[in-house]
């Protein structure tokens, strides 16, 4: 399998990104239903998924598609088409939502002819709830290849300490990584400081949040933007 | 009243008068009447007598009233701390669901005999074990009383009895801290503690460290800090107050992003930042504290105006 170090969020709604995602050379595509699609062009996303799973599966490129937690269900219906790697599920709370989605899944690989058991499935922990559940919700389907840490320092409201580093976020990057290494999956996230995080996130600083990250036994992270593919593959590259 | 505005809980010692009877003109959020480490075993009882009559010295300045008993005496503490007025009682290094299901059954039997609402009262088992801090989740889900969780930020007791030396310039509660407030988080429980502040003097009454932990705390998004000394008092509650600028901010954010929801978008920019719907939480968050901190104000003013001019 290839190295997975960038995992590149490319809105699922802007054809012209959709297009050229490949130039930035992200280790995987994540196309977006969730934080970077505004609400009202949501339809147009949805309708854009096959022609664009399609082409990326042709291309040989890693494909996901990142669904919304709200509206999971519709979201997974539109992504799954031949070519799709995977499913990147932000914020569950329980094992009986991964369970349930993962047998969705399943449910859609047999509607559309694909193989039983093709799909992955991503899990992006960003709730009090989820991180307490961590390994019971990693094991809920067997399809779970990867555990993230996701935006936790907005979705958890977790202010910045006094040594530049958010509240909980090394502690919740360690009980996630236990947790994916326990069960053989890749662990994702990376060590974003105050001040220097999802877009806002300078190059540098991008590449230093990679690096911590990686000392810490990550293999790869979430790019909110193109700009920080880049310095993500650079900092998870072994020393 | 405004129970949950607590950015200053001061301790206060019942069988000395020269603080129990000052204690309402220092303007404190709250008063935790002490039965526990700074009463010597030989005034417990007498401590004990005390409480009731203290309640009403102590939140004359609008202050909510705590009682915090004794580990050991649970069943003989609690007949002397359940009164009306009394807002939470905080149980000491609680170790079990058991410990807490005991003190809420006599809680509960109390409120009943003494004509308070059943489970009205709080219950804040603090956490000052390795015990407790294992067994968190399942204490904290022990019973139906309205929970707040406190402790596991070092401390005298957590720090005996993990072997830790607490006046040390790094931080080593993470794991304890951390994994007490993600069980309190998971629950929707508030929790208090969570910043370290490196304090190398041994002293507890400073008041620059006051400010530098109110500041920390802030940043944090940390409403709740207590203090064992009243030069604290005053650096805590404006520290953990909203600023000024931070209502206004809170404002525009919360105005950007309803034009932006109306717009059918998601996502937009103010003033150079980024504004979503994380923002807006926090927004509303901000907006909210500084209303509850204000009407806390505003009761305590009311209070302090009538004890004075009585």
């Amino acid at each position: 399998m290839n190295p997975r170090r960038s995992w590149m969020i490319v809105p699922a709604h802007d054809p012209d990104a959709v297009a050229r995602c490949q130039e930035h050379k992200p280790d995987v595509v994540v196309l977006d239903l969730e934080y970077s699609v505004p609400p009202k062009s949501k339809e147009a996303a949805r309708a854009g998924l096959a022609d664009a799973v399609k082409k990326l599966g042709e291309a040989q490129v890693d494909a996901f598609v990142r669904v919304e937690r709200d509206t999971r269900w519709a979201d997974v219906r539109a992504a799954m088409h031949r070519g799709l790697k995977g499913i990147v599920f932000p914020g569950p709370d329980a094992p009986e939502e991964v369970s349930d989605l993962g047998n969705h899944i399943a449910a859609m690989e047999k509607e559309r002819g694909l193989d039983p058991g093709i799909v992955e499935l991503v899990l992006m922990l960003e709730s009090a709830k989820g991180f307490w559940n961590a390994a019971a919700i990693a094991q809920a389907s067997p399809r779970v290849t990867a555990l993230g840490v996701g935006r936790i320092d907005l979705t958890m409201q977790l202010g910045p300490l006094p040594q530049d580093e958010f509240r909980l976020y090394r502690f919740l990057m360690t009980r996630t990584l236990v947790a994916a290494r326990m069960l053989g999956q890749q662990p994702l996230g990376a060590l974003w400081r105050p001040g220097s995080r999802g877009g806002e996130a300078t190059k540098a600083g991008t590449a230093k949040a990679a690096r911590e990250a990686r000392l810490m036994g990550f293999t790869g992270c979430v790019c909110a933007t193109a700009e920080q593919v880049a310095p993500v593959n650079e900092g998870f590259a072994p020393a | 009243m405004n129970n949950r505005v607590s950015r200053c809980a001061m301790f206060v010692t019942p069988t000395n008068p020269r603080f129990i009877d000052k204690a309402w003109t220092r303007g404190g959020d709250v008063y935790i009447l002490d039965i526990e480490d700074s009463i010597a075993p030989a005034e417990k009882q007498r401590c004990r007598t005390l409480i009731r009559e203290s309640i009403e010295k102590a939140n004359k300045g609008g202050a909510s009233i705590y009682v915090r008993i004794n580990k050991p005496f649970v069943d003989a503490d609690l007949p002397y701390a359940v009164w009306p007025g009394v807002d939470r009682i905080m149980l000491p290094k609680t170790e079990s669901a058991a410990d807490l299901r005991h003190a809420h059954e006599i809680i509960l039997r109390l409120e009943k005999e003494r004509g308070i609402p059943p489970n009205s009262i709080e219950l804040s088992p603090m956490i000052e074990s390795a015990l407790g801090t294992m067994n968190i989740y399942e204490l904290l889900t022990a019973t139906p009383r309205k929970i707040y969780s406190q402790g596991g930020a070092g401390g005298y007791d957590m720090s005996v009895d993990l072997g830790i030396e607490m006046f040390a310039d790094f931080d080593q509660y993470t794991f304890p801290v951390a994994y007490v407030a993600l069980a309190a988080m998971s629950l929707d429980i508030e929790a208090t503690g969570g910043v370290f502040i490196p304090n190398t003097s041994g002293r507890v009454d400073q008041s620059d460290q006051a400010a530098k932990q109110a500041a920390a705390f802030h940043a944090a998004h940390i409403h709740h800090a207590g203090a064992l000394h009243p030069a604290f008092i005053q650096p805590l509650i404006s520290g953990l107050t909203p600023t000024a600028e931070e209502v206004a901010w809170a404002n525009k954010v919360v105005d950007a992003f309803d034009q932006l929801t109306d717009a059918g978008e998601a996502v937009g920019r103010l003033d150079g930042k980024v504004i979503d719907k994380y923002e807006y939480k926090l927004a509303k968050r901000t907006l909210d504290w500084a209303a509850a901190c204000a009407a806390k104000d505003a009761y305590k003013a009311r209070a302090l105006s009538r004890a004075q001019a009585a």
